[in-house]
């Protein structure tokens, strides 16, 4: 038992790898990056499935675990971003290297710019994967306080905070219908959908937020608005970048803040890339592409059993359970990622998945969701298929 | 807690929607999450714990009158009562299809559905089937399954009624993949609380409900001792074995499970029980016993008469009688 609880502290391990790759400087950070790559990739593809349920006793860890990750993520943002400083902000390096004796100002001092990308990227995928994540997970209690206050935090790393408003009363509501900005319709490329989803999902949060509002009589440019205070909260954290480390500081930060948005505008158009919803029925695990991949669902503490999240979206992530009969997703979480960037690659194995979920899950009317969808999609295969049997009724 | 004005048992930290759903109420919902408001209710009593913001959905006036989000709201009182809209939903018509087809003996096929949503019911109740290729055929079929409100998947027992439209087709053709609707729960055969021991009586396919009602009460930690009889005319009718043995392995009280076989040649291998269910009654009950019998009419009405001459009142006995379109008894 003592394990299960420990396998939920991977990211913390990922995070503090990321640390440390970015504070030895050089062609550490580069290497750290691989590091983290393979943990995940190779995890995943040699290490199987995770699908036990154990019962944890102590959910207060399981809980306090995640709030950590606040600190953690402020933490690789600081060191990022005085990875890129010209000063010694806060004395963080001196300090460090009278600790350690290993002086950390020159090995930073003599990072090559490719070095440097790859402090940026890992900044912006512990921004997605130890932030957002840990935060999706944090804003869906929206009973906690404390839970929101954390998760919120962490959204306003990626410029996301309105996510605690859009995912659970927008996305829960429509996911896998035409009204959910985060599902992607068949044949959009993930570029699209990273740039697509983010304005309508700012869009569909802020009329949330002006609807609630104006029940009590208020307007919506006020502070009241949810959406505003946390876009300010993200606003603060840029201030607060360039005073840390100047213009270069301030780039950098809002860069991979952007990197780690897009990671889970990516995450979003995966999870559910194709699925159609009659939207008089309620959501079900067949609205979710799952997977129980080992090294993914440790990560991201079960995110990865998405076809329960959606169909019971209040159960807290060590309760989730594994659908293994569920709609499978290529792979796990950062393989699939990947295989989003090459849309040709992404086509060649989602399309014959999305047709076979039409087969296998599709209620009659979803089947006719399913036939205006491929023949909206512009992808060759789905606009023929369109016209085999089953769609027709 | 009370659902319209119906009682129905609640666990500390559940919600009003989950309690309603898992006995078996068809409360509206849709997203779970406080997101869609389809499963709004008016609370007319007592105090709740809501777990979100409700006024992201329900108007100001909603608000002020009362108005909750089941899905959200966990009582903090014990005296909660809510008022909810079920004329959309009562006798809610699901679609599904047929996903496994299993010979359980010569004359009765399992049935395993995949609805497009969860059906909602009380174990031992039952619902219409009509299949896509059998438009305007309808039939009565118990649930052989534990209700789950998680998962969509059902199944009943198709007993091969000679001449019986459905019935024939289910036993005697491929009918994998295709179409399917459920119209239901209906119904009042369910188990019905007590600490008294369990007798179970079921004939022909009416193992259904009581494997249904079996696995349900074993997940409520059903503490009660069972006893199940199966009357079948040879070995051959025989089916459940392994499915009784395993509740009965991790049964918490005792669990047994006999058959009573009524036309087994007599030089056959056959050492359990011969002749008729109602016969073998004394053995098996005394007066302390709740019943549930379920399958052919005349085997009912035997074992009732059998049933009040141990001793077991009127009140204590639950039937639910398997009536055939075509008149073939049993």
């Amino acid at each position: 038992m003592f394990f299960h609880y420990l396998k939920y502290f991977l990211f913390h391990f990922i995070g503090v790898l990321a640390l440390v790759a970015i504070v030895m400087g050089g062609s550490y950070i580069s290497v750290g990056l691989l590091a983290i790559l393979i943990v995940y990739m190779l995890g995943d593809a040699v290490l199987g499935a995770d699908t036990s349920t154990p019962t944890f006793n102590h959910p207060l860890i399981l809980t306090i675990q995640l709030w950590v990750a606040l600190p953690l993520v402020a933490l690789i943002v600081f060191t990022a971003i005085w990875s890129v400083s010209s000063g010694d902000p806060l004395g963080f390096g001196a300090y460090l290297s009278n600790l350690t004796g290993y002086d950390v100002i020159a090995e930073r001092d003599s990072t090559s710019w490719v070095n440097h990308l790859s402090a940026l990227v890992i900044t912006g995928l512990m921004i997605g994967m130890i932030g957002t994540i840990t935060a999706h997970e944090l804003t869906h209690r929206t009973w906690d306080p404390i839970s929101m206050f954390v998760g919120r935090w962490l959204l306003s790393f990626s410029f996301d905070t309105v996510f605690s408003i859009e995912h659970v009363y927008g996305h829960h509501r429509y996911v896998s219908t035409v009204n959910d900005p985060a599902t992607a319709p068949r044949g959009r490329s993930v570029y699209a959908h990273v740039l697509i989803s983010t304005v309508t999902g700012n869009i569909s949060a802020w009329n949330l937020e002006k609807e609630r509002l104006a029940k009590y009589g208020k307007g919506a440019l006020s502070l009241n608005n949810g959406v505003i205070r946390g876009h300010l909260m993200s606003l603060a954290l840029v201030v607060v970048a360039f005073m840390i480390g100047g213009l270069e500081a301030g780039l950098f930060f809002i860069v991979s803040g952007l990197f780690g948005k897009a990671l889970l505008e990516i995450v979003n158009y995966m999870e559910h890339y194709g699925m159609v919803r009659n939207p008089a029925v309620p959501v079900q695990p067949r609205h979710s592409w799952n997977t129980n991949k080992r090294v993914s669902s440790w990560a991201m503490f079960n995110l990865t059993r998405h076809s329960h999240h959606h169909a019971d979206g209040n159960v807290p992530y060590q309760d989730l359970r594994p659908y293994a009969d569920a709609p499978m997703m290529i792979n796990g979480y950062l393989t699939t990622i990947l295989v989003t960037l090459i849309p040709p690659l992404w086509h060649y194995f989602m399309t014959p998945k999305v047709l076979a979920w039409d087969q296998k899950y599709a209620s009659k009317e979803e089947l006719l969701l399913a036939k205006s969808a491929n023949k909206q999609s512009g992808i060759s295969a789905f606009v023929k298929a369109a016209e085999e049997p089953i769609y027709q009724s | 807690m009370q659902v319209n004005e119906l009682d129905i048992p609640i666990e500390s930290k559940e919600t009003i929607l989950s309690a309603a759903l898992r006995n078996g109420i068809n409360f509206p919902y849709s997203c779970k999450v406080g997101g869609c408001a389809v499963c709004k209710c008016k609370l007319t009593n007592g105090k709740i714990k809501a777990f979100s913001d409700a006024s992201y959905l329900l108007s100001a006036e909603e608000v002020q009158s009362g108005y909750i989000l089941a899905c959200q709201s966990v009582p903090k009182t014990s005296d909660v009562t809510v008022e909810v809209d079920l004329t959309q939903v009562l006798n809610r018509q699901i679609r599904g299809k047929v996903i496994a087809q299993e010979k359980l003996t010569h004359d009765i096929t399992a049935l395993e559905l995949s609805l497009d949503e969860p059906a909602l019911f009380k174990a031992g109740q039952y619902a219409m089937l009509t299949l896509d290729c059998l438009e305007g055929v309808s039939r009565a079929y118990s649930f052989a399954s534990k209700p789950q409100i998680e998962n969509s998947t059902v199944r009943f027992f198709i007993r091969h009624v000679p001449g019986g439209a459905l019935s024939s087709l289910i036993n005697t053709k491929n009918v994998l993949g295709e179409g399917i609707e459920i119209d239901g729960p209906m119904g009042d055969f369910y188990l019905n609380d007590s600490d008294k021991p369990m007798l179970m009586i079921g004939g022909g396919s009416g193992l259904a409900p009581i494997v249904s009602i079996l696995e349900k009460a074993k997940e409520d930690s059903c503490q009660r001792p069972v006893i199940v009889l199966l009357g079948a005319r040879t070995q051959a009718d025989i089916y459940c074995l392994d499915e009784m043995q395993q509740l009965a392995l991790s049964w918490p009280a005792t669990f047994e499970f006999s058959q009573i076989l009524s036309e087994e040649p007599e030089q056959s291998t056959w050492k359990g029980h011969r002749g008729f269910i109602g016969d073998y009654l004394v053995k098996f009950c005394n007066n302390n016993s709740q019943a549930y019998l379920c399958g052919p009419p005349a085997m009912i009405d035997d074992c009732i008469d059998k049933l009040s001459l141990v001793g077991i009142s009127k009140s204590e006995i639950f039937a639910d009688r398997f009536f055939s379109n075509n008149n073939s008894a049993d």
